[in-house]
Order: C-alpha cells, then sequence, then structure tokens
C-alpha cells in the first residue's frame, strides 16, 4: 500500500483555514444582524475552533490515506469519519486525468482522477502525488486498463 | 436527409413568434420611456419581434435534418449554432416515443434517442410523425440487431430475425440474419421483399404469442422509395404480430397500483395547490381537529399553543391522505392502458392517460433489475420491476430507471425478472443483530430529540403544555427496528448479487456481476463502533440525484471485506457473460 505524499497535509491544513475563515466571516457578518455580545471573541474562537478541528481532520486523514495497484483493480482506503474502501477495476477505467490546481502547483503536487462509467463517476481521485509520481500513476492506470480485457460497451 | 413533421414549423413559429411578441411589447415600453419615443414604436417593434420570432422557429424547422443510416443516427440541427451529431446505433441505449393530448391530436409524436452519459437526451425529434417515430423505433432496434449479428450472431440474431419479414427489411439488406439459427424462417431476399417475407416469420415467433394475427399488410408503411402510407392507427399497433406481450395493467392492477404507492413528491403538489382550495381546507381541517380538543376557527389571536399543537398533528394525517389520493391520481394519468412486451431483443412498452409514452429499452443494455414492494403491495401480494440503463431517461422515468412493470403479482415479477436475469427468488441473509440495535438506538435518539425540542419550545411558550406527546412513539420504536432489519439483505447467486433494503418502498436490487463497476465499502463512524460497514455495488448509469445505488446496508465489517473481494473475483470471471459482447 502506498501512502501521499506528506505535503498534502499542509494543502488539507490551507483548506481547512479556508473554510474556517469563510465561517468566521459569514458568522461576523451575522453579528451585524443579529447582535450578541462579545461578538468579536465568539467569532475568533468560531475560526479557532473550525481551524483546529479542520487541520487535525487534515493529519488523520493523511495517517488513513492509503492506495493500491492490485492484479486486478485500484485499491483506495480513506476516511476518518466514514471510512471508505473503494475497487476500481481496470476493465472498467474510461480515462485517467491529472489535475493540478494552484495550491497544488505552488506545493509541487499533483491529483489523478480515474473516471469509470459509474453513477459514481469521477468520485475517484488520489490527491498529494507528486508531479513524478502522477505521471507514472497515470501511465500505469492507463496501461493496465488497456491490457485488461475488452469491456463491454456500456 | 429527412426533416420533422410540418406541424413543427407551424408550432415552432406560433410559439416563438408569440413569446418575441411578448418580450418586445413587455421590455421596449421601459426602454422607449426613456428614450422619449413615441407609443407606436412598442407596437411596430412588438409586430417585428414576433415576425423575427416565427421566422426564427420556422428556421429551426428548415434547419433540423436527421437520418438513420445503416450504422448511425444523424442529426443536423441549429440555426446559429450548428450541431451535426451521429449516434451509432450500437450504442444507442433506449429510444423513448411520448404524445401528449395536443400531438395525439395531430398523430404526431416526440422520439427521444438516448445513449450513455451526459445528462441530457442526445436526440429529441419533436414532432414527427407517429408512422415515422414507429419506423425509427423499429429501424434501430433492427440495424441495432442486425451490427450485433455482424459480430456475434450465436447470440442476437437468433432472436431478432424474428422481424425483418417486415418493412425493415427494406434497409437490412442481406447481411442481416445470414447466419441466423435453425429456427428462422427468414430468408433476407434484398429491398423488395416487404411483402414476400411477411407471412413467413409467424412460425419464427418464439413463446405462444397471444393475439398476434400474422397480417403481412399491417405495419408496412415504407416502400423503396421511402413513400409512406397513411400512418398505422396506433403507435405500436402496426406490427402487433412481432410481439410477444409480457404484462398488460388490467383494471384491477390499475386500482390497486393506485392505491398502494404513495408519491412523496405529491405533498409538494398539494403545498403549491393549498392557496386554492384554502376555505375547503381549512373547513376540513377545523372539523377533524375539533374531537381532539382542537380550537374554534384559525383566529391566530384566539388560539393557544396546545391548539397549534394539535392542528399540527391532525393537518398531518390530512396531508397524507391528501398526498395518497393525488399519488393514485398520478399512478393512473401515467399507467392506464399499460402494456409490456418483447420484440426480439427489446421490451417494449405503452402506457398513460392523457400523455401516451412508448418506448423501447434494449434487454442487452440493462444494467440492473430492481424489484420494488411498497408495504402495501407486499401485503396484497404485488411487486413492480424497473430497468436500469444507462440512458438518461425520458418520458418521465426516474434517471435511467424505467418501470418496466408498474404492477404484477410478485410471482409474475419474479418470473419475469427470472427470464430476462436469470433472477431466483432466494433467500436473503440479514444484516447481524446488531445492526437491529442500531436502529433502535437511532430512532429513539430522533424521538427523543423529538420531545426535547418540543420541550424547548413549551419553555418559549408557557402555555403549550403538551411536550411530552411526541414521547408515545417510542412505543414504536422496536417495532420499527425489527421491521427496517427484517427488510434489509443480500445474497450471492450464480451470476447476480442481490441487495434489498427499505420497509415502506423495499427495492431488491438484483446486479449481474458483469455489470460491476465500483465495488465500495463504507463505514461511518457509528458503523465502526458495532463493527459494521455497507457494500456498494455500482453499476454505470447516468448520474441522478435519488437514484440510489445497490448497497448492502450494515453487513458484518469482516463479511463486507470478504464480499469485496468476492465481488472484484466475480466480476472478473464474468466479464465475458456480457450480452454485448
Amino acid at each position: 500500500m502506498e501512502v501521499l505524499h506528506e505535503r498534502v497535509r499542509l494543502q488539507w491544513a490551507f483548506r481547512a483555514l479556508v473554510l474556517a475563515a469563510v465561517i468566521a466571516g459569514v458568522a461576523f457578518g451575522a453579528t451585524f444582524v443579529v447582535p450578541i455580545p462579545r461578538a468579536v471573541p465568539v467569532v475568533v474562537g468560531l475560526f479557532t475552533l473550525v481551524a483546529v478541528l479542520g487541520i487535525a481532520h487534515a493529519f488523520a486523514l493523511y495517517r488513513d490515506w492509503r492506495f493500491d495497484l492490485e492484479a486486478d483493480a485500484l485499491y483506495l482506503e480513506r476516511g476518518v469519519v466514514t471510512r471508505v474502501e473503494t475497487a476500481v477495476p481496470y476493465v472498467r477505467v474510461q480515462h485517467v486525468d491529472t489535475q493540478r490546481n494552484p495550491l497544488d502547483r505552488l506545493l509541487g503536487l499533483s491529483t489523478v482522477v480515474v473516471y469509470t462509467a459509474g453513477s459514481r463517476g469521477a468520485d475517484v481521485s488520489v490527491p498529494g502525488l507528486t508531479v513524478e509520481r502522477a505521471r507514472t500513476l497515470r501511465n500505469e492506470l492507463r496501461e493496465l486498463a488497456v491490457d485488461a480485457e475488452p469491456e463491454d460497451a456500456v | 436527409m429527412r426533416r420533422l413533421h410540418p406541424l413543427t414549423a407551424v408550432s415552432r413559429a406560433i410559439s416563438l413568434g408569440i413569446a418575441a411578441g411578448f418580450v418586445a411589447t413587455t421590455l421596449l415600453p421601459v426602454v422607449v420611456a426613456q428614450l422619449d419615443a413615441s407609443i407606436t414604436l412598442p407596437a411596430f417593434l412588438g409586430v417585428v419581434a414576433a415576425l423575427l420570432g416565427a421566422g426564427y422557429g420556422y428556421l429551426s424547422y428548415r434547419r433540423f435534418t436527421y437520418e438513420l443510416t445503416d450504422e448511425t443516427f444523424d442529426l443536423g440541427k441549429g440555426v446559429l449554432a450548428r450541431t451535426e451529431r451521429e449516434i451509432p446505433l450500437g450504442r444507442v441505449q433506449n429510444v423513448d416515443v411520448q404524445q401528449s393530448l395536443f400531438q395525439q391530436l395531430f398523430d404526431v409524436a416526440v422520439v427521444r434517442i438516448e445513449t450513455a452519459g451526459g445528462g441530457s437526451t442526445e436526440a429529441t425529434l419533436s414532432y414527427v410523425a407517429v408512422s415515422e417515430a414507429d419506423r425509427l423505433q423499429r429501424g434501430i432496434r433492427d440495424r441495432r440487431a442486425a451490427l450485433a449479428g455482424d459480430d456475434d450472431a450465436a447470440t442476437a440474431a437468433g432472436a431478432t430475425t424474428v422481424e425483418t419479414g417486415g418493412e425493415q427489411a427494406v434497409d437490412a439488406g442481406g447481411e442481416q440474419a445470414v447466419d441466423a439459427g435453425p429456427e428462422s424462417a427468414v430468408d433476407a431476399t434484398g429491398p423488395t421483399d416487404a411483402t414476400a417475407t411477411g407471412s413467413t416469420d409467424a412460425t419464427a415467433t418464439d413463446g405462444p404469442d397471444a393475439g398476434a394475427p400474422p397480417d403481412a399488410t399491417t405495419g408496412v408503411d415504407d416502400g423503396p422509395g421511402g413513400v409512406r402510407t397513411p400512418p398505422a392507427p396506433d403507435v405500436g399497433r402496426g406490427d402487433e404480430r412481432e410481439v410477444e406481450r409480457l404484462v398488460e395493467l388490467k383494471f384491477t392492477d390499475l386500482l390497486v397500483l393506485a392505491v398502494t404507492n404513495f408519491k412523496i413528491g405529491s405533498l409538494v403538489f398539494l403545498f403549491f395547490g393549498a392557496p386554492f382550495f384554502a376555505d375547503v381546507a381549512t373547513d376540513v381541517l377545523l372539523a377533524a381537529a375539533g374531537p381532539f380538543g382542537g380550537p374554534e376557527s384559525l383566529d391566530t389571536s384566539q388560539m393557544t399553543p396546545n391548539d397549534y399543537f394539535v392542528l399540527g398533528g391532525v393537518a398531518g394525517p390530512l396531508v397524507a391522505v391528501l398526498g395518497y389520493v393525488v399519488s393514485a391520481l398520478v399512478a393512473v394519468q401515467e399507467y392506464y392502458g399499460f402494456e409490456l412486451g418483447r420484440r426480439g431483443n427489446d421490451l417494449v412498452y405503452e402506457r398513460g392517460l392523457l400523455q401516451r409514452y412508448n418506448g423501447s429499452i434494449p434487454t442487452d443494455k440493462i444494467q440492473t433489475l430492481t424489484v420494488t414492494e411498497t408495504a402495501p403491495m407486499r401485503w396484497l401480494g404485488y411487486a413492480a420491476l424497473g430497468v436500469e440503463t444507462a440512458g438518461y431517461s425520458g418520458g418521465g422515468g426516474e434517471g435511467g430507471s424505467q418501470a418496466a412493470i408498474p404492477l404484477a403479482s410478485r410471482a409474475r415479477v419474479v418470473s419475469l425478472a427470472d427470464e430476462l436475469f436469470g433472477y431466483e427468488d432466494v433467500a436473503l441473509e440479514r444484516p447481524p443483530k446488531r445492526a437491529r440495535t442500531r436502529y433502535a438506538f437511532r430512532f429513539t435518539i430522533a424521538v427523543l430529540a423529538g420531545v426535547a425540542l418540543a420541550y424547548g419550545v413549551s419553555m418559549l411558550f408557557p402555555s403549550f403544555t403538551l411536550w411530552y406527546v411526541p414521547a408515545v412513539a417510542l412505543l414504536g420504536v422496536p417495532a420499527a427496528a425489527h421491521l427496517k432489519w427484517k427488510h434489509r439483505g443480500w445474497a450471492l447467486c450464480d451470476d447476480h448479487v442481490v441487495v434489498r433494503s427499505g420497509f415502506w418502498r423495499r427495492r431488491t436490487h438484483v446486479v449481474p456481476y458483469y455489470r460491476l463497476q465500483t465495488v465500495v465499502s463504507e463505514a461511518t463512524v457509528f458503523q465502526r463502533r458495532r463493527n459494521l460497514a455497507s457494500l456498494i455495488a455500482d453499476t454505470a448509469s447516468s448520474a441522478t440525484i435519488g437514484a440510489a445505488s445497490a448497497t448492502a446496508y450494515d453487513l458484518d465489517d469482516g463479511t463486507v471485506h470478504d464480499l469485496q473481494r468476492e465481488l472484484r473475483d466475480r466480476l472478473q470471471a464474468h466479464l465475458h457473460d456480457s450480452p454485448a459482447e
């Protein structure tokens, strides 16, 4: 089983901070509509709470994330609150993307997205890979998908 | 290249003309007032806009062409932005025909051709003549069969050559059915055999086909030059001899269907309809609440919180009853005159009272079967059968899911599912008993939360004293937990995995191993506390909300782990079972 790159924790932690800032901002705005006593400490407390929970979640998620190229399928394990284990048979892979958002590029990371025809469609993505690993993983998946049995067309 | 029915031009010109004229005359005066222009200008511009709209409507008709070739369905549309589309027939999921009351008057219909993927219908032909809709539906089916026959004669051709005697032999030519099984009486004699082979196909029809007169002349409407004889009297009637009738919804069945199906959506309808019968609703509500100590009138200044509470308690069941009535009416409208039959490899259906639908579902495109039984249906021994294809569903189905049979006796549903998929009505294994404990726990918490909420309200409004009443629901918790548990289960059969869930609307999903896409196991933190997990057997389908994947809930986590492995192995082992190969 392979783990993600450590830097993905930074990425997720940053995302948690942004979320905390948005929630705190909305809450702060709301205090103008519904005045409450000691608004600023409450908002700061809310920000801290969400940020701490989010960062803890980021670290726990990193700890729990595993993936593996098994004989017949790409296998992923992840999830802190809800634990999800997904097997994507290579015969079902429609196409494979690598994606890099600005934060990815800043941290030198990349995400591999695996598409199937399933109703959970593009649900399957492997984040937090180095650029090099993302490229090799994408190529490996492509070859495994091509080598797999010709599937029935949908 | 063919065009849509000329009525399309008229209807589009009129509707677009009115729309454009209306927009112009309502919006322009605002602009004109700013410009200080005279009042005649908006009227003049309105007329111009209406003419432009009508012209655009006509052009959109002129620029819409389509053609059914041997291998593709080609479509060109659009006045300003052009779309040229080729749909390989082998990829077509289903073909649906819809006729509103208005369209029935003019003998036209809307045809929808669906393929997998995408959030919308790939080709919508609105409108074409009924005979043309019929020709398309059959042409696509026969060509698909011919294509499949080219690849693998053994699977498809034996069943599909049955229909080549009719008009479609014209187009299929000699390549179809040449190497079909010995039972096929059809000799594809070429482009002019419409009458010659018409009588031979009756012998090749499989099974006892009730009401199938071997009438060679009906339905033959397409000569070599594409000249059409007057349309057949009804959609799908012209080729009745080819259809093996599977299920028919009799009047009593329709009544049972209406009575046993409650659709949540009807409540939304009530919500929006309520203002129109407010007076009646008020009287009924007050009369019904009277025996429970309800108020004399809906005067908000006089009502106590207890009155509100009683009214709410009475209104709930009343709304439920009304929603029930609305659901029943909707069911009658949707499924009046339902017939399901089989033509070759396709399931074909007709249904609807005011809005008529008919369509064909290729059986080799079916992803999963779903046996649905509402609680009243179970008590009366009925069930419904749904088939899911990967296509976007037209004709009012829910997300690729079509009710192949809206209602039939349970035995009939099971036997048909067996015919289609080799489904066995096996006994399912239930989740472990600790899952039941979990449900009881969950329901208890929900009830207590309700009581707590009511208590909170009673703190705010001291005159509200009935806060403890919701606790009565605690009495029902053990039964509810048991029933929820009892109606969940799973089984691995030879060719498919079966999962079941739901008490009020019990759904039994049947997923063939070769249709599996991803296999997912999920465990929330609450499930892990009891070593439980859920298994999701995902199949290809159009990603729509509400179309739930086949999920086995709350199994032992070790079992789920093994099952996931097992399903993956069985997928590999069954990859060649697909009817498409």
